[in-house]
This record gives structure tokens, sequence and C-alpha cells, in this order.
């Protein structure tokens, strides 16, 4: 065992290409000659990108959870699409200014009810801080528990343990889940201190915070607050500018 | 956040580091692919998530230690090799997900550079269901390239090497779970090659 103990150290500081020239040639000789070395060496180059893949794959999953709560990225106009506007916009603009007058005047002084727009908008932030593996003996911390709750939309138990966790330690990632959990619970004077708080002490997730601090206003039928929060996220650089400009025109 | 930033909550492990990096040029990057690369909505993203995990995989095996250009640009290039290599290898007559652009990225090579086939999902899953402290052991070295010396003080091993002697046999096991028979070991196209971006980059 410990040449093969020996023999795999060998093989792993080649692919890491750490071993001097001689040395290389060494067991670059061996390879051509030792058919049971060369299978060690593919087998191992095999399971190593095995380990690399499956980490990825772990981090693919956060990123499609991600994903799903960010804004949809439109397509931009087809050059097509702009040669003909730019041919035709006198006699369209002034066929279409009439009736966008009119149109317009009608959509700006009906507003849509804040519980609706909340509705329409709000979707808990995933879990994207502790993943949540495999093993089924393995003693599971009150963290991890605590994130598992949440995951399982148990937000009673993730909201309790996350507030547990938060006595211990005040992180931003906890901070955020936490005014998610009790936004779901209903309990929107807790989720907007959990946000106001991720804000004021934290740099990380301060995008995240603001659009959580404007819906849980907007829960509760404050308009005005929610308005001045959206406004301020929309100069944003961030991809919930384009969210919070399209709530801030239908709640205007 | 700046890019060293981005880069070093990354190299620490820190989720924020990633989550930052795919919000900040996203919109840009779907935009950039769906215009200049003729894909759809759904493929551009699928391109950018496998793009952004490639550039995270490279941050970690320290490639980008010497980073010269933005990190926007490395992964621009990154995102554009990804479309050329599919447009060669298939000449795109499907749209694949991110799995697979990554399985590409990471095959094995063999002496003449030739991309070695492999069951990834197999090794992947076969690891999954190892437990630990082989899953933990194994991911911090071959994935976060630490040092049996910090493995060792990290996970409590008595020394550097308990750790390498409790490495082996993690990976012995993970051979068998993988491999049960002998592996079939065949080669096609040239590899991929991910590791600099295809435009010249210019200095920050």
């Amino acid at each position: 065992m410990n040449t093969q103990i020996h023999d795999m150290g060998l093989i792993q500081s080649y692919l890491d290409r750490s071993l001097s020239d001689t040395e290389k040639e060494k067991l670059e000789k061996r390879l051509k000659e030792e058919p049971l070395l060369k299978t060690m060496y593919l087998e191992l180059q095999q399971l190593i990108s095995g380990i690399r893949y499956s980490h990825l794959r772990q981090k693919l999953e956060q990123l499609r959870k991600l994903e799903a709560t960010l804004p949809e990225i439109k397509q931009e106009i087809q050059n097509g699409k702009q040669i003909f506007l730019q041919r035709y916009w006198k006699p369209l603009a002034a066929a279409a200014s009439i009736s966008i007058i009119v149109v317009t005047s009608i959509f700006l002084n009906r507003s849509e009810d804040p519980a609706e727009l909340y509705a329409s908008y709000f979707e808990p932030y995933p879990n994207v801080f502790e993943p949540i593996t495999r093993g089924e003996n393995e003693v599971v911390s009150k963290r991890t528990t605590a994130f598992q709750a949440y995951e399982a939309k148990d937000f009673a138990q993730a909201a309790s343990l996350f507030n547990e966790l938060l006595k211990e330690k005040k992180e931003p990632g906890v901070l955020l889940l936490l005014g998610n959990a009790n936004l779901m619970l209903n309990n929107t004077k807790e989720a907007r201190n959990n946000f106001i708080t991720l804000i004021n002490d934290f740099d990380e997730f301060d995008t995240q915070g603001k659009w959580y601090l404007g819906l849980s206003y907007l829960k509760e039928g404050d308009v005005k607050s929610a308005q001045l929060i959206m406004r301020e996220l929309s100069n944003s650089e961030y991809s919930y500018a384009g969210k919070a400009k399209e709530l801030l025109k239908k709640a205007e | 956040m700046t890019d060293a930033e981005i880069i070093e909550l990354i190299k620490k492990g820190d989720p924020r580091g990633l989550n930052t990096a795919y919000e900040a040029f996203r919109s840009e990057f779907v935009h950039w692919l769906m215009k200049f690369q003729r894909c759809d909505n759904e493929e551009a993203r699928e391109y950018y998530q496998a793009a952004i995990l490639i550039v995270y995989d490279n941050i970690h095996a320290g490639k980008l230690d010497t980073l010269r250009s933005s990190l926007k640009t490395y992964l621009f290039g990154i995102g554009k090799n990804l479309v050329w290599q599919h447009y060669r290898n298939t000449q795109r007559q499907q749209a694949i997900g991110a799995e697979f652009y990554l399985q590409n990225y990471l095959q094995p090579e063999d002496d003449d550079g030739k991309a070695v086939e492999v069951n990834l999902d197999i090794i992947s899953n076969s690891f999954n269901q190892l437990g630990e402290p082989c899953h933990e052991l194994l991911e911090q070295y071959y994935f976060h390239r630490k040092s049996m010396d910090e493995i060792c003080a990290s996970m409590g091993y008595k020394n550097p090497e308990t750790a390498k002697n409790q490495k082996y046999k993690c990976m012995e096991r993970l051979r068998k779970m993988s491999f049960g028979a002998a592996p079939t070991v065949t080669t096609t196209a040239p590899a991929p090659t991910f590791d600099q971006p295809v435009m010249r980059v210019q200095n920050k």
C-alpha cells in the first residue's frame, strides 16, 4: 500500500506540474512501461474531474435557484424591426399619438392594488448560502437544520432557528432569509426590521435587502415608502433595477 | 464590489462571491450572446451559467492570480470559447445545457491532447455518496486545492501523513464505487482549453 500511496502522490504532483524535469522524465518512462501505473494515472485524472464536476454541479443548482428569482432578460429589438420603425415612424407616430395620450392618461390614473402588486412580485429568496447535502448518518447542526427548514418551506421553524443563529453571530445571508421567512409568515414588521438591519449593518446583499424592504412596505399598503425605495433601486446598476422600474410604474 | 474582492470571496469559499459575479454580469452577457451569437434567451443563460462556473473553477485553480484583464473580459472570452467549441463539434444542431458544457470542459486529456470520454455523472454521483470525512477531504484537496497541512489543521488530523493516508483510502473507495468494472477509455476530438480567453486582452 505504501508504494501505491507514493505512486499516487507522484502522479498527483505530475498532474499539478510540480515535479522537477528529472522526476517528470522518470515518471513518463514508467507510465509507458508499467500498464498498472498508467491505469492508475488515467483513473486518477477521471476521478479528479468527477470530483470537480460534482462541486460545479452543486454550484450550478444554486445559480439556477438564484436565476429563478431574477427578472427575465428581454431580447432587444432586432435590426429588421429597427429599420421598419425608422422608415415609418412619422405616420405611425401621428396615428398612435392620440390613442397613446388617451390610453396613458387612463393607465396613469389607475394604479394597481398594493397587495396584488406584492403578491405578483414577491418570491422568497433562495437558499444560496448553505448547500443542503447528502449523508443520512450525519450529525445535523442547528445551522443546517435552519437552512433545511427554509428550503422545505417550514418558515416557522426556519425563522425560529435563524433568530437563534443571529443571537450567536449576525450574518447578512441569515438576515436576508429570516426577513423572507417572516414575510411568508406575515410577520411584516419583523421582516422590515430584518431588512433594515441588513441594509444598515452590511454591504453585502444591500440591493436584495432594499428590494424586499420595498416589498414589505407594499405588503402593508405603505405605497409611498415602497416607491421611495423602488425609485432608488431603479437607478442602480443591478438586476433589480428593471424589476423596480416596472413595479414603480404600476404603483404610481 | 471590485473584481479583486469577488475573486477573494470565491477563493475563500464565500457564496457571496459567485452570487455577486453572477448578478453583475448576467444581463450584459446574455444580451451579448443573444445578439452576436444568435442564441435564444434560454440557450444564452445556459452558456452563461457554464461560463461563470468555469471562471469560478479557474479562480480556485489559481489561474486568475495574475489576471491582467477585467473579470468581465475574461468571462466573455470563456463564453465565446464555449460557443465556438459547441459550434465546431455539433454544427449547433441542438441546444444543450450547462451540464454538457461543464462536462466538456472537465474531460481529461490523453498524451496526445485528445479528450478522454468519461462518465462524469457516475463519478460525481459516487462522490456524493461517499459520506464524511472523505467527501470533505477530497473536495478540499482536489477542488479547493488545500495543502495536506491545511487540511490536517482544519479537519483535525494528527499530522499531514495521516491525512494523506486517509486521502488515499478515500480515493480507493471512490475508485471502486465509480469504476466497479474496469473503466472504458476512448479518445475523441481534441479537448477544449479554457485557461485563456480567445480575445487578446488589454491591461485594466
